[in-house]
């Protein structure tokens, strides 16, 4: 089509990111590649972005150095204390420009209706029009897109769009946020040219492809996203279960100390002095029988009060702090995990990641729950009979889902007298075999397991081509299973192995091989590669001999260059 | 019968050729029995060197797939290219493509994109963990330890006669 009837139109998509109370800036930006010879196309797509950082009430923009496909993570989060998690109200962008080039239009949808701001935009400007703010309207939901059309070639643009905190319009700017979650272009052509209606019912079918470029609607309808699920389907949290409230060291029969080495080296020497056995005024024929266990636990976070240490009813000349409670919960934090390629291969099947629990054990995990949102992993122990629980939750789309659970222990017990000694042996070396052979521990931890089977079979599910491709590399058992004193001597947080494949991706790829679509096209609306197992009979309107049918059938099969 | 000839710079997959026209309007003689697909033709003339050609009786473009000189004359077969002869018809298909440059999908699975067997290994510390390492903490579990609050002091007792006997 001309130049001249068309108007080139770029879809922005932004999006609200929250997390724990903040707000972090854009993370994450793609380009849409668009190969064509329309001149304001190529261009637009020079367009800046801008992530922005508010610093404490004013926002300072800077540039990416780089267009293409980069993943840009911002060094810190980005917040305002005493803020809302969710602005509301006037959104506004902020568009800067170079002079002397032609007008634009900004549009933004959200959701709701297609709204025109402007006719032009930066129309034959002597000068960079900085502070321009234009009002986009009222953010109602998390997701907003931003059209932006040009009808000749702009050079680098930056627009920056951000949300009044205070409710009111500040000339200065100050005050305005900036919270980007994405930004994913999409050109769209848009065929009338007179009004946005064509766009605005384009919008509204959704027809929009997050990835690659979408093009016209399909004429056959369908979503684009595959499936007819209507995305809709019930999702729920489910978090770390909480903590028991019944303790051993509230039962009333136990006393449960966190004593110190100095402390439990004075108990050692008054239990054993020779004269102790004379103050013994109940029936147990030794004062170490009162003593359930003695444990070394990798935590200090103990809650309790200072009292002496009372043995039976042995007051002893030590004073320790006796426990109100023996559960707790660590909280080990988060990790974002963002797309890498923001393709197929940040997922099952291509990616790989293990999960290193200490006191538990090595467990797969799968990308496909994590990858765009975080993991974060949480222990509840109890620090009486030293098991533990490791929760392993993902946080994606503002849900919380606990995907992952593992067991163990993190208690060595220590011996008070040769009995006791033994049986401690015992249960070390019962543990060391455990690592040998792989078998679960007494606490039920999982033995390390076979990473490209960890998943539930997900490899069998996406087809045996995945297979083939996982089954190209060896597979590698880590660690075993971790009884309490092995884990003591191991790692004390958790850590999160991640093995990606180094895509090897020339220079003109897409255009000679294209890369997969699935989707309905029109052949002459299409430009570069296109391959397709188009059916002979589909070739039927065409008037040819079969064998020349047949002639193309075999070309489409090959892909043809458009 | 004429044909009209070109050099064709364009792949042989290529929709719409990247022609440049050589000659025009050349007399040409359907050698013997001939399919329209395959047609074999001959030159009396000396012609300009080409590999592509349309011959209007046929409404179809072709390949020169092979060159000979036989008795004074040219001879050439061709070969028809569906394509170019059929674009038109073409370009208003609407089929599902599998794989394009234009319009696709990063998420699915594309097992041609080449990959490197130097797999990318990341390890990522969570913040927080245990205490062991040199933070750890005893823990010492007793029978009774019930510690009662000690009660008021009794009250001294006064001496009491039994049976009016002190």
């Amino acid at each position: 089509m001309a130049w001249s009837e068309e108007t080139w139109w770029t879809l922005i998509k932004l999006g609200i990111k929250s997390k724990d109370g903040h707000i972090y800036r854009a993370d994450r930006y793609k380009q849409v590649y668009w190969s064509g010879t329309t001149p304001g196309l190529d261009n637009l797509l020079s367009v800046t972005l801008s992530p922005i950082t508010h610093l404490g009430g004013y926002w300072t923009d800077y540039l990416p150095s780089a267009y293409n496909d980069i993943i840009y993570v911002p060094p810190e989060p980005v917040y305002k204390q005493d803020e809302p998690n969710f602005p509301q109200g006037i959104a506004y962008v902020k568009f800067i420009k170079n002079a002397g080039e032609d007008s634009g239009r900004i549009a933004y949808f959200n959701e709701q209706d297609v709204e025109v701001y402007s006719d032009q935009i930066g129309y034959n400007q002597p000068a960079p029009r900085p502070n321009t703010d234009y009002t986009l309207g009222t953010v109602t939901n998390n997701d907003l897109y931003l059209i932006i059309g040009c009808w000749q070639n702009w050079s680098e643009t930056t627009f920056s769009v951000g949300w009044a905190i205070t409710g009111s319009i500040d000339p200065t700017m100050q005050d305005h946020y900036a919270i980007l979650k994405a930004w994913d272009f999409c050109c769209v052509p848009y065929m009338s040219g007179a009004s946005m209606n064509l766009l605005d019912a384009w919008l509204y079918n959704k027809y929009w492809d997050p990835v690659g470029n979408a093009g016209i609607p399909d004429p056959n309808g369908g979503d684009p996203e595959g499936g007819q699920g209507d995305w809709r389907s019930p999702d729920e949290d489910v978090p770390m279960p909480p903590l028991p409230t019944k303790s051993a060291a509230a039962s009333g029969f136990m006393r449960i100390y966190n004593i110190s080495a100095q402390e439990l080296n004075a108990l050692a020497t008054e239990l054993w002095d020779p004269t102790f056995e004379q103050s013994i005024v109940k029936n147990f024929q030794s004062p170490f029988e009162n003593i359930i266990s003695l444990a070394i636990v990798p935590y200090a976070g103990f809650t309790g009060s200072s009292e002496p240490v009372q043995i039976g009813n042995y007051k002893a000349n030590v004073v320790a702090d006796a426990l109100d409670n023996t559960y707790y919960q660590i909280d080990c934090g988060n990790i974002e995990l963002d797309n890498y390629y923001d393709t197929f291969a940040d997922y099952d099947g291509y990616t790989e990641m293990q999960l290193v629990l200490p006191y538990c054990t090595t467990i797969p995990i799968s990308p496909t729950e994590f990858v765009g949102g975080s993991i974060n992993v949480m222990y509840n122990f109890d620090v009486f009979s030293g098991a533990c629980v490791a929760g392993v939750l993902s946080i994606r789309d503002g849900h919380t889902r606990l995907m992952y659970m593992a067991q163990g222990n993190i208690k060595t017990d220590l011996p008070i007298n040769g009995q006791n000694y033994m049986r401690v042996y015992t249960e070390t070396a019962a543990s060391i075999f455990q690592l040998a052979g792989g078998l679960t521990a007494a606490g039920g931890a999982m033995a390390g397991g076979n990473l490209a089977k960890g998943i539930g079979g997900g490899l069998g599910a996406v087809g045996g081509a995945i297979k083939e491709t996982a089954n190209i590399k060896p597979e590698y058992q880590r660690a075993g299973s971790a009884g309490a004193t092995h884990g003591l001597m191991g790692m004390q947080h958790p850590y999160l192995i991640v093995k990606r494949p180094r895509m090897w991706i020339p220079d003109g790829y897409r255009e000679d091989h294209g890369y997969v679509s699935n989707k309905a096209v029109r052949v002459g609306d299409e430009e570069g590669y296109l391959q397709s197992d188009v059916s002979f009979n589909a070739l039927r309107g065409i008037l040819c001999t079969d064998k020349e049918r047949d002639l193309i059938k075999q070309a489409f099969a090959r892909g043809i260059y458009i | 019968m004429y044909m009209n000839t070109f050099m064709n710079s364009s792949d042989n997959d290529k929709l719409n050729k990247d022609l440049t026209s050589v000659e025009s309007n050349i007399p040409i003689i359907l050698k013997d029995d001939t399919y329209i697909e395959k047609p074999v033709i001959e030159v009396s003339n000396t012609v300009s060197n080409f590999n592509y050609c349309y011959i209007s009786d046929f409404d179809r473009y072709y390949f020169v797939t092979s060159k000979g000189y036989s008795q004074q004359r040219y001879i050439y077969q061709l070969e028809v290219d569906p394509l170019m002869s059929f674009r038109d018809e073409i370009e208003d298909l609407e089929l599902i493509a599998n794989k394009s440059s234009s319009k696709f999908n990063l998420y699915q699975i594309d097992q041609d994109v080449p990959r490197d067997q130097r797999d990318i290994i990341n390890l990522i510390n969570f913040q927080n963990g245990f205490n062991g390492g040199g933070g750890e903490e005893y823990v010492l579990a007793v029978a009774g330890g019930y510690q009662p609050e000690p009660g008021p002091e009794p009250e001294p007792s006064e001496e009491v006669s039994v049976n009016g006997m002190e």
